[in-house]
């Protein structure tokens, strides 16, 4: 059982202590992940924390025999995510880009981290939602396609093949943009 | 071309990932590294306090659950209801070798335990007890003795469980139901005496048997009843009733005045085989005259006791469609 597993057994058992080290170890992979999901750092926060209050809710049902615990936690971000999209899609495409414009503006260290940032983040926005989702959780949330294919309920062969269009297309929309 | 395609492609793909590991993703604000975890803690604790009672309510509040669960629970309760009737219709005429005998007696023990009242008990029991003679007749007739041992202990279970529970109710119900079961008794004892000639060894064993639970039976009754058998003393004038809870009737304190009225023959208390048992009018006696107590039908063709009561006037009405005698 490596660490994580038995934090979230712990946790099942009211250790506040090992939920804290749980969270201080998945905070910054799935708010990266939300982050490049939905271009806005304001809804990826409250992404995350509504996250982690899911999987503090319901991790006496997690089962460690059925994949690691990063992949469950994951899972649940995916699916807090699908509803999220699914939310904005029904309040219009009008309002979801004025919030891009908003609230996805990062803090760059330096001019070209944002204009690197803000090349990517329209790169992403021209993939399809289940090749985005792979980059984000292979490139910004460290996971391994292994782990990508539990939160996605996909083959592993299915996220290798995400991956590769994925890369390809994004390779030529960054290249069409003049980075080489 | 495909190899420069292909090239293309890898080239693609290596300028991306290294595109993506120069991206610098802007950090989360300290409300989420620093606070988030106290507060998703409480949000946590808040959630646990108030999601029983949410639950419990939950049916209430919704009227869509509610509905489901009522339809589910319906449905169950309707295949339960329809495959228990299902299976209760097609046991009913069940016969000894069928394997649904088993469940035709299953209903009937259910039905006695469920039975709160011992008068009613005694009642289905002397239901039952017809019932187990119809099987035998259709045994009779079709030559088959398969479950003739079975139908042996279940009509058993019937006459003495009916003659048990004697014991359990007032000496009026007694003395209302007595002279009803000791007439069945009397009937079974002089159906059977007809049905064993010629049988198969099997089926004849399990009439001889049946006889003498009959026959035992009715004279636990009469002994209960206070009425006199062979091995008893005769009882004084003035000595009070000797046991059981049925007091005297009249038809017992007539047959002690007049134990020759009937034209019976005594009892052999020691051998109550049917060997012992020679009618003097079989067309005119229901019940066996070996005791004394034959009932005889009357000029309408009712059975009657010796007291000239009309039985089925008394309300007892046999299972078997001939009233339970023999055609």
């Amino acid at each position: 059982m490596t660490p994580l597993e038995e934090l979230a057994q712990r946790t099942a058992d009211g250790d506040r202590d090992a939920f804290a080290e749980i969270y201080g170890t998945l905070v910054d992979p799935i708010y990266r992940y939300l982050y490049w999901n939905t271009g806005s750092r304001e809804d990826a926060e409250d992404l995350a924390e509504e996250v982690f209050l899911k999987c503090l809710v319901n991790i006496g049902g997690y089962d460690a025999g059925r994949g690691p615990f990063k992949a469950w936690a994951f899972r649940i971000a995916h699916n807090l995510l699908v509803d999220h999209q699914r939310r904005r899609g029904r309040r219009g495409q009008e309002e979801l880009k004025e919030d891009l414009r908003d609230g996805a503006s990062p803090t760059p260290e330096s001019l070209e981290d944002e204009e690197r940032a803000r090349a990517l983040r329209e790169s992403l926005e021209g993939l399809p939602s289940n090749q985005r989702q792979v980059i984000a959780m292979k490139y910004f949330a460290d996971m391994s396609n292994a782990e990508v294919a539990k939160a996605l309920g996909r083959s592993e062969g299915a996220v290798n093949a995400l991956q590769h269009r994925a890369l390809r297309r994004l390779g030529k929309m960054l290249e069409e943009q003049g980075w080489k | 071309m495909a190899i420069m395609r292909r090239d293309r492609k890898e080239t693609l793909e290596a300028a991306a990932v290294s595109f993506l590991a120069e991206v610098a993703t802007p950090s989360a604000s300290s409300r989420l590294k620093d606070y988030g975890m106290q507060r998703v803690w409480a949000r946590a604790e808040a959630y646990h306090e108030i999601k029983a009672p949410t639950t419990a309510r939950r049916a209430y509040r919704n009227p869509a659950l509610l509905r489901h669960v009522l339809v589910v629970g319906l449905v169950v309760l309707m295949v339960l209801l329809v495959s228990t009737t299902g299976v209760y219709a097609f046991s009913y005429n069940a016969t000894p070798d069928s394997p649904l005998y088993g469940t035709k007696i299953f209903f009937e023990r259910a039905r006695v335990t469920l039975t709160p009242s011992s008068v009613e008990d005694i009642r289905l029991e002397m239901r039952y007890s017809e019932r187990r003679m119809e099987e035998l007749q259709a045994m009779v007739a079709s030559g088959n003795q398969e479950g003739s041992d079975r139908w042996l202990r279940e009509y058993r279970r019937n006459v003495e469980g009916a003659g048990v529970l004697f014991e359990t109710i007032s000496p009026q119900e007694a003395e209302q139901l007595s002279p009803q079961f000791q007439d069945m008794l009397d009937r079974h004892e002089h159906m059977m005496q007809g049905m064993r000639h010629g049988q198969p060894s099997g089926l004849s064993g399990s009439i001889e048997g049946a006889y003498q639970v009959c026959d035992g039976e009715r004279m636990r009754m009469r002994r209960r009843c206070g009425q006199e058998t062979p091995g008893d003393p005769p009882q004084q004038p003035g000595e009070p009733q000797r046991k059981g809870n049925c007091p005297a009737t009249e038809e017992s304190s007539m047959q002690q005045e007049l134990p020759s009225s009937s034209g019976a023959q005594p009892v052999d208390d020691s051998a109550p085989s049917w060997g012992a048992y020679t009618p003097t009018d079989p067309s005119q006696t229901t019940g066996s005259p070996a005791n004394g107590t034959g009932s005889t039908v009357n000029e309408t063709g009712s059975p009657v006791n010796e007291s000239g009561q009309d039985l089925e006037g008394m309300g007892y009405q046999g299972d078997s469609p001939h009233g339970g005698h023999m055609p």
